[in-house]
């Protein structure tokens, strides 16, 4: 099948709705850092901005604007135990299997085998969409985030959008 | 969107799709890299969005 050109089709519903054509964020430079070790001794953890609360924390706000809410999830968690609040994607097969958006089992099963070296303490879910503040989380909420993974001794951090 | 890991209970979709992005960090030799990844979801499928979206589908 071809492509779904989703950015065009979400622009255009961006503009039905009242709002001026949509201006994208543009980083004028990505700066790559490597890695400072095999992945097989990385110390790993992930970010999901799909709207999922884990056990008793209360759901996301699917309304929510400029929400920089951030969960700690113990990365032990049982998959059971999330639930996705969000009306912006189709959550449908994720709410069957959480791993279709947030690959926690396939993440263990990756450390069980050694492929990377363990997964660290916790996970995180948050910034969920609709965040128009771009200042604020450049400058304080991503930071501060960082700076919990430094401490966690994080070396790779996957950032998964729904 | 809904299933950046493929299909729910497919564990060897999501499993080689993780592992493409952790192997990235291994080969990407510059920043800002977009990666094409070559599986396909082998069945039409309408774009298939949110309520928030208003009607499912509705945004063509």
């Amino acid at each position: 099948m071809k492509p779904i050109a989703y950015v065009e089709r979400l622009n255009r519903f961006y503009q039905t709705q009242g709002f001026p054509p949509y201006k994208w964020t543009v980083n004028e430079t990505a700066p790559l850092t490597p890695l400072q070790k095999p992945l097989s001794r990385c110390r790993v953890a992930m970010l999901t901005s799909g709207g999922v609360s884990c056990g008793s924390a209360p759901p996301f706000n699917p309304q929510a604007r400029n929400d920089l809410r951030l969960d700690t999830v113990p990365s032990d968690t049982n998959t059971g135990f999330f639930a996705i609040n969000d009306d912006y994607y189709n959550h449908s097969d994720a709410d069957r299997d959480i791993n279709c958006i947030f690959p926690l089992e396939r993440l263990r099963e990756l450390a069980a085998e050694g492929v990377i070296g363990e997964v660290g303490p916790h996970h995180y879910s948050g910034f969920m969409g609709r965040i128009y503040i771009r200042s604020t989380v450049v400058n304080e909420a991503a930071p501060a985030l960082a700076r919990k993974l430094k401490e966690e001794g994080i070396d790779v951090f996957l950032l998964v959008p729904a | 969107m809904g299933n950046p890991f493929g299909r729910p209970f497919d564990a060897a979709m999501q499993r080689t799709i993780l592992l493409d992005a952790l192997r990235a960090l291994e080969t990407v030799t510059s920043g800002g890299t977009l990666l094409d990844l070559p599986y396909e979801w082998g069945e039409d499928f309408a774009m298939n969005l949110g309520s928030g979206y208003g009607a499912r589908n509705s945004a063509t």
